[in-house]
């Protein structure tokens, strides 16, 4: 299935593409389709004129100007609908540009033959006035804005100079044919339906390119799916047979006889085995998450400061032996949010793992923790190795890894993807702030669950062997 | 006199490294590739130990069998290893247990085995 089918293939504004052109020599053809209509019409309003004179229901009226007029419109009709056939529909450079001054012309020139026709039918306060909306409407769908504001501009301010002039000037005027008022009843309605055609249309295009986006969005949506379910098999299936060779250097091992270069080889194989085993497994928590609508994981009451403690637990023997200071400062609230179990742990087990790998000997990582009203915000902040700056909105990528973070060590480049789905997915949000060399803080932003506090089997633990924690909550400055 | 340990197991190969891991560390082995086999061979066998792997032919299967076992006058005082794998912390294995009474095994370990922590952890049930 070509995805490309299902984007767009019109933009609104008729665009540089092949596509863009076609639209636009379509619109200019239903102008022309139209302008036949108009310029009929104003020789009838001709014939009508001439009619009522020789009636004798009008002194005089320049039925012969009306006449030229109309004529003059449908010559020109005429010579934009030749132009038209004889162009070609491969792109030609700067065809969208010639078709754009013939609507141009096109449209000019039927704005001073109506205000020419509006004059001499009466005066510019003539409901014919109704048909330069409706050519100014099409002006709109023909040009870009700023030219379609040009014309209305250029019209505009002949129509007040014409007005000006009438008033001033009454030799200027027309006569008032009598059917002026009977007009009205004709005007308005024109006037309706105008209206009604222009925002139809639009409403009409508007829903057309809605309905195509939420099928592309769809099918996306879809795609992603499938990419994750395929991840999430993959993943599976590669496990066993894993697990299998990884017990079997074990066996190996058990068994005995083997020489120390043996030995040293069968555990470095081992240890690869499980790096891979590990970033399967990381990759099957990944798609997991996405894949799986909220349900499917039972939700409780987590306590935050257990999941940090524990979190910060985990890590204090690596942090350690590479000389890095790891603190904890939380206050001892109750607040809890709304998550499957392990959801809040593995999310700050990977930001700390991050802070930890990437912070060099001598530094600090501070977690910290703390109500915002509705929300509670977590914090690990390191003085490391930062992200390079234009790196940064990648760092959540599945699979990418900054480039001075290859060179610290190897990662599964999937921790941040994972920490971020699942805070995504409890309904919050994760936000990164690094400066390179100096350090970085993620924050995490989660609602407070308003469920009654959930009966803990384990009471708040005092982590008694952190360095440095404090009981009160400190506002942190980075 | 050697306690003797089940290994219950889908996969040949694991049931075949585990058994020479632990048949190294001292202990007799039987082996049982699933819930049926697992069965007859407590019937058949004295037995101090269950090592047992959660999924199996089925994603419950092992569940099952532990469950089966507890109801089992006989049998209902053996300690049982469970052998998890991830899918249980991505919640997709259900859980007879979690609804309910919780389903009393002595451990729980996952997979990839470290043989230290398996001796250890057997060591510490027995």
């Amino acid at each position: 299935m070509n995805l490309t089918q299902t984007t767009l293939d019109h933009s609104v504004d008729a665009s540089m593409s092949q596509g863009g052109v076609d639209v636009q020599a379509a619109r200019l053809r239903r102008l022309v389709r139209m302008r036949w209509a108009g310029g009929a019409a104003i020789l009838v309003l001709a014939l009508l004129e001439w009619a009522l004179v020789a009636a004798g229901k009008l002194a005089y009226g320049p039925w012969m100007w009306l006449g030229a007029l109309g004529l003059g419109l449908l010559a020109h009709n005429l010579v934009t609908w030749l132009i038209l056939k004889g162009y070609r529909t491969d792109a030609q450079t700067g065809l969208l540009k010639k078709l754009r001054l013939i609507a141009n012309g096109a449209l000019g020139l039927d704005l001073l033959i109506w205000l020419a026709t509006i004059h001499l039918t009466g005066g510019v306060l003539n409901p014919l006035a109704a048909v330069l909306v409706f050519i100014l409407g099409l002006a709109a769908g023909l040009l870009p804005l700023r030219q379609a504001y040009i014309q209305a501009g250029i019209a505009a301010g002949l129509y007040v100079a014409l007005g000006v002039g009438e008033i001033m000037f009454p030799a200027f005027r027309s006569p008032s044919p009598s059917y002026a008022p009977l007009a009205w009843l004709v005007a308005v309605p024109v006037i309706l339906v105008t209206v009604v055609y222009f925002m139809g249309a639009i409403l009409r295009r508007l829903r057309r390119i809605n309905h195509r986006l939420l099928a592309a969005n769809r099918e996306l949506s879809a795609l992603d799916l499938t990419k994750s379910r395929f991840l999430r098999v993959s993943s599976h299936q590669l496990r066993a047979p894993l697990a299998a060779v990884h017990s079997f250097t074990s066996a190996i091992q058990a068994v005995g006889g083997l020489n120390p270069k043996q030995f040293d080889l069968l555990r470095k194989a081992r240890t690869r085995i499980e790096d891979v085993m590990t970033q399967l497994d990381e990759m099957l928590l990944l798609s997991t998450i996405k894949e799986n609508a909220a349900e499917t994981f039972d939700r409780g009451s987590v306590k935050l400061t257990t999941a940090s403690s524990e979190a910060v637990a985990d890590f204090e023997e690596e942090a350690r032996s590479k000389g890095v200071t790891l603190r904890l400062l939380q206050g001892n609230d109750e607040a809890c949010v709304s998550a499957w179990p392990d959801a809040l742990e593995t999310v700050l087990e990977h930001l700390i793992s991050n802070a930890v790998k990437y912070t060099p000997e001598g530094g600090t990582v501070t977690v910290s923790a703390r109500n915002a009203g509705q929300n509670v915000e977590v914090e690990v902040a390191d003085t490391g190795i930062g992200i390079p700056p234009g790196q940064l909105e990648q760092v959540c990528r599945e699979f990418f890894r900054a480039t001075n973070a290859r060179q610290v060590c190897s990662g599964t480049g999937l921790g941040l993807s994972i920490s971020q789905a699942i805070v995504e997915r409890l309904g919050g949000r994760m936000k990164i702030r690094s400066a390179q060399g100096e350090g970085t803080n993620v924050e995490v932003v989660l609602p407070i669950s308003h469920h009654a506090q959930a009966g803990s089997d384990e009471p708040y633990k005092e982590s008694s062997t952190n360095q440095d924690k404090q009981l009160h909550t400190s506002s942190r400055t980075s | 006199m050697a306690k003797r340990i089940l290994v219950v197991d889908d996969d040949p190969d694991l049931r075949e490294a585990t058994e020479i891991i632990l048949s190294g560390a001292g202990y007799d082995v039987s082996k049982a590739a699933s819930g049926e086999e697992a069965i007859s061979a407590l019937q058949q066998e004295q037995i101090d130990l269950i090592l047992l792997d959660v999924m199996m032919e089925t994603d419950t299967e092992g569940f099952h069998l532990a469950y089966k076992i507890r109801q089992d006058e006989k049998l209902k005082d053996v300690p049982i290893i469970m052998l998890t794998c991830i899918e249980e912390k991505t919640g997709e294995v259900l859980d007879p247990g979690k609804s309910g009474d919780y389903l009393p095994v002595q451990a729980f370990l996952r997979k990839p085995l470290d043989p230290e922590v398996l001796k250890a952890k057997i060591a510490e049930v027995l």
